[in-house]
């Protein structure tokens, strides 16, 4: 089964906010056939610095991806989320 | 990190039609695989039963495998380098989920090698109505991709068997689609290849001794980082807005056209939400000057959190973001499961905003192939169909006619999770 890799900034609902803590909140929520190959800390600017996760998924199943961004969106601790980029694995 | 020029590259077209076998034997020509490493895999593969003529796509999904256990965990996309320029290569998804992504998605492809197989049947199929190649050559063409080259895989098979005739027909015929979604095709290079024999991929290929142009490594080494868009009045879309205690309101983008300098006066759109820019910072590194690319956080005089939103878009006050009230859009609908009426009311994405947008009237429908109007005013359009329809967004939104800056002119049409169609903007009817 063909998998689709996503690059997706996260962006923490504030500052001071802990991120591995946040990091594993994300884990939780994902849902159980998506799979984050990594993490990545961007930092931003006075102190914000965003998650860039990388996140592997089935390509067939219809709506993953928009359940991944429901289920993102609704991570205590995750203000918005920015998609970077899509491509097969 | 390689200091060679970046550059994305998007590779499109069919399923099936080659693109993984092309992309593994490349790759192994230019020296990236080892010859035991195919043969170990080729082996693999035929004990699974898939083969050896698909054993260079077997390499690349092993190689992924590897990717997915973290045994390479630096190559989440796959990345080459030819002499000249440094590859980032993204593999369009065939599911139609994935195109709201690309549209609104950050990282824009700068090049595209559309692959579509030669093979009888499989090249009809994909030009044909409903097929990939036809849908992604309108994706490139509203990513904005300027710069795309054509491969013509599996001239090896034997219903192709090298033939310039067949070649020649399928040139012609991906010509005419390229032309209608505005391509210049006399500046694009059309590739016999074989991803399985790797004829064309990097060495000229004797058995196709009537082809003279580049190979798909020389094609690859013709295409240039293009300049940023500078000169274009400044956009940027919030991605989000923080309150950042001693700092003050925080909005967070990505710098798409233009120039923002600390200082200037500022006025972010829908809202006329005017201010200032204090300062900039990237990679918590403050800058004076911001360019197209730069993801940054800026601190705001005059502008309290709850007046910006993510959505809006900044601008200058002597060139104002476009607020649309309504707009004609040129649409191809990828998948509708009934047809599109006046009044039918679908989610519009584009940069960082979501809105519901109502399509209040269906001006013309046009022939895929030609472009022509072949019906004014339809009735309803259908999957496949190509249009200029007026859309009348719920709240006004800030886009740009795609002719003037390509970066806000883009937007897909998603309804109850599908992704019904996509399109520039092709001129702002009613400004609020």
């Amino acid at each position: 089964m063909a998998k689709v890799l996503a690059a997706i900034k996260i962006f923490p609902s504030d500052v001071s906010k802990d991120l591995s803590q946040l990091k594993d909140q994300i884990q939780r929520n994902l849902p159980k056939d998506v799979s984050v190959l990594r993490f990545q800390e961007e930092p931003i600017a006075f102190g914000l610095v965003a998650l860039i996760a990388t996140l592997s998924m089935p390509e067939e199943i219809s709506g993953k991806m928009d359940e991944i961004e429901d289920k993102l969106k609704a991570t205590e601790g995750v203000s918005e989320i920015q998609v970077i980029t899509v491509s097969r694995a | 990190m390689s200091a060679k020029p970046h550059i994305n590259l998007i590779v499109i077209g069919h399923v099936d039609h080659g693109k993984s076998t092309m992309a593994g034997n490349l790759l192994y020509q230019a020296g990236y695989i080892t010859a035991k490493t195919i043969d170990d895999y080729a082996k693999e593969s035929e004990q699974t039963g898939a083969g050896e003529t698909f054993k260079f796509a077997w390499v690349l999904d092993s190689l992924k495998e590897e990717r997915e256990r973290g045994v390479t965990i630096d190559l989440s996309f796959q990345k080459f380098e030819t002499s000249k320029l440094f590859y980032t290569i993204i593999d369009a998804p065939g599911h139609r989920d994935f195109i709201k992504n690309m549209i609104t998605g950050t990282s824009q492809a700068d090049c595209a090698i559309l692959t579509i197989s030669s093979k009888k049947g499989e090249f009809e199929v994909g030009v044909g109505p409903g097929g990939q190649a036809r849908e992604h050559a309108y994706l490139a063409r509203t990513l904005g991709v300027g710069q795309i080259a054509v491969a013509i895989t599996k001239m090896d098979d034997v219903t192709t068997n090298w033939s310039q005739a067949r070649y020649e027909e399928c040139k012609k015929e991906i010509e005419g689609l390229l032309k209608v979604v505005g391509y210049d095709t006399s500046k694009i290079n059309f590739v016999p290849v074989s991803g399985w024999t790797g004829d064309n991929l990097v060495k000229p290929s004797e058995k196709m001794p009537w082809y003279k142009g580049p190979t798909m490594m020389q094609v690859l080494d013709s295409f240039t980082q293009p300049p940023k868009p500078l000169d274009k009045p400044l956009r940027i879309p919030i991605q989000d807005v923080y309150t950042i205690t001693g700092v003050g309101t925080v909005p967070v983008g990505r710098v798409e056209t233009g120039v923002l300098k600390e200082g200037d006066k500022i006025v972010f759109m829908p809202g006329n939400v005017a201010g200032e820019c204090k300062s900039i910072e990237t990679h918590h590194t403050k800058i004076p000057v911001a360019e197209p690319g730069d993801n940054i956080g800026f601190s705001v005089r005059g502008v309290e959190k709850g007046t910006v939103h993510r959505g809006d878009v900044l601008g200058h006050p002597d060139n104002l973001p476009t607020v649309a009230k309504e707009f004609i859009g040129q649409i191809i609908v990828l998948a509708h499961p009934t047809a599109i009426a006046q009044g039918y009311t679908p989610v519009l994405h584009a940069h960082t905003v979501t809105m519901a947008a109502t399509f209040t009237e269906l001006i013309a429908k046009m022939d895929p192939r030609t472009g022509q109007t072949i019906e004014e005013k339809p009735a309803f359009l259908k999957t496949g169909d190509s249009a200029l329809v007026k859309l009348r967004p719920l709240s006004p939104i800030v886009v740009e006619a795609y002719s003037h800056i390509p970066q806000l002119g883009r937007f897909a049409v998603r309804d109850m999770g599908n992704t019904i169609a996509v399109g520039v903007v092709k001129e702002v009817t009613e400004k609020a």
